[in-house]
């Protein structure tokens, strides 16, 4: 038995990481002279009469799917208690922050967001455009456990109900307060989590993100803010981290790398220089009049890496 | 350490979270379920998956002082078919004795129990064998506990399990 044992615990143990590439899907690549290829894929750019050309060979790579164009639509639909709940972010305050991060002197059009603009299909690349279109309340119709089909009925009553406007180019942000519990892994496997799904008849671009005042160890990396509110503060990073890749992602068969990582996967909880200290309200960007700590975004160029602003220097941490 | 707070405390970290486990494994083809989705790893997650990667690295390169920071002098490795945990000492001899097999780790979550032990649960794939139907793969649950400022493994609970070349899906869903 004893050498059973030690058998199995070496096969277990004896591993090492897997770290192979995956082929590009494209086969024509063109140098531009700038340190990086093109691949001229299927498609043509309209009014131009010639392939658009998609950017790779930066640690991510392009599966043929299409990116979001123009300015992204973001819609918030405050799911629970965003008045007086069981946390001090429970609140408006973290309406009122997280309205500024999305409204049009926030992400919108920031060098952080145009980090997104390296990423394209097809017929054009991402822009650096992403404002808050509107946005909703709803009171615990799914109850307090969602489920992650929980979380699709509310953003399908929300837009069934007018409420919100169906907009294929819009991104449906459930917001959960902290009394609230997604039953699919929230707080021990993720934080947050984006997806599509078909709703009255239209391919729909949505994402969940609770408070992390739930699990601060797991989906805060400060409990010492920016704003003095660690749970808009924390939220914060984790939606810049769904938009960048809806953005780039949004039916998932667009950009990701050899090992499934969506852009902002491969910089999460990586931040890079802070102002301040870091635990103790350190913040890395200003926009909306705030300041936030938001993790880097992968960029598309120059050899790829996480950097904290499009151009910006890349930084492993 | 105690040991019986850490196997009641491992115990009840697997009951909660094979549920969890199987939900998530399933959710792209339950028929409820959203029909995929990319999650944003939790910050325990991050940090974890690279102390497991460091330890999976310093197997390969049979670094024993890498493995000394990683690993806790009372590391052992408890089996669901073994009468007795192995000790450090002897897992580490043969481990270095052993030719490298390319695992990958997959669908991790961690807990923690308190702010100086984390639990964290996961599954180790062997690379997909042409002409082989399933593959080697093992569920795995550590405990970690925080020494000074540093996260030390106490003990590794392993589990075979058999996955057809059916349930891997050549898209990762995010939680790897």
């Amino acid at each position: 038995m004893r050498k059973e044992l030690f058998g199995l615990a070496v096969l277990l143990i004896c591993v090492s990481l897997v770290s192979a590439q995956s082929t590009k899907t494209s086969t024509h690549v063109v140098p531009t002279g700038k340190g990086w290829g093109v691949e001229a894929v299927q498609g043509m750019a309209p009014g131009l009469g010639k392939p658009y050309a998609v950017t790779t060979g930066n640690g991510i790579n392009y599966h043929n799917g299409p990116v979001m164009h123009g300015t992204v639509n973001v819609y918030f639909i405050w799911y629970g208690n965003w008045t007086n709940g069981a946390h001090a972010s429970d609140s408006q305050s973290t309406v009122t922050l997280l309205n500024s991060l999305f409204g049009s002197s926030g992400m919108n059009n920031s060098n952080y967001y145009k980090i997104n603009t390296t990423y394209g299909d097809t017929t054009a690349n991402v822009s650096g455009g992403m404002v808050l279109a509107g946005s909703t309340t709803d009171n615990y119709s799914q109850g307090t456990r969602l489920r992650d089909a929980g979380v699709k009925t509310v953003v399908s009553n929300a837009i069934s109900s007018g409420r919100l406007p169906k907009d294929t180019n819009g991104l449906y942000f459930v917001l959960t307060s902290s009394d609230v519990r997604e039953t699919s892994g929230f707080c021990s496997q993720y934080c947050g989590w984006h997806t599509h799904a078909t709703l009255l008849n239209s391919d729909i671009k949505y994402s969940f993100v609770g408070n992390p005042d739930r699990c601060p160890s797991s989906c805060e990396e400060e409990t010492v803010s920016p704003n003095g509110n660690s749970g808009a503060d924390g939220m914060a990073s984790i939606m810049a981290h769904e938009a960048e890749e809806t953005a780039t992602d949004p039916d998932l068969n667009a950009w990701y790398d050899s090992g499934g990582a969506e852009n902002a996967d491969k910089c999460a909880w990586k931040f890079g220089p802070v102002t301040g200290t870091l635990g103790n309200g350190g913040y890395n960007q200003v926009m909306g009049g705030h300041n936030w700590l938001i993790q880097m975004n992968w960029e598309n160029s120059r050899g790829g890496g996480c950097d904290q602003k499009l151009g910006g220097t890349f930084y492993t941490q | 350490m105690n040991r019986w707070l850490v196997f009641i405390v491992t115990i009840a970290s697997i009951a909660f979270s094979c549920p969890t486990l199987s939900i998530a494994q399933n959710s792209p083809h339950a028929p409820e379920a959203a029909p995929g989705r990319i999650l944003t790893r939790t910050r325990l997650v991050v940090q974890f998956s690279e102390l497991e990667n460091a330890w999976l690295d310093a197997i390969k390169k049979k670094n024993s002082s890498a493995l000394d920071r990683l690993l806790d002098d009372s590391f052992q490795v408890w089996s669901s078919d073994a009468p007795a945990p192995t000790p450090r000492e002897d897992w580490e001899k043969s481990a270095f004795a052993t030719p490298v097999v390319p695992f990958r780790i997959q669908s991790m979550s961690a807990r923690d129990v308190r702010s100086d032990l984390v639990i964290v649960n996961f599954q180790l794939l062997a690379p997909a064998q042409a002409g082989k139907k399933t593959r080697p793969a093992f569920y795995v649950v550590d405990v970690w506990s925080k020494n000074a400022d540093r996260w030390q493994c106490t003990d590794r609970y392993i589990s075979p399990l058999v996955l057809p070349h059916a349930t891997i899906t050549a898209r990762p869903t995010g939680k790897d």
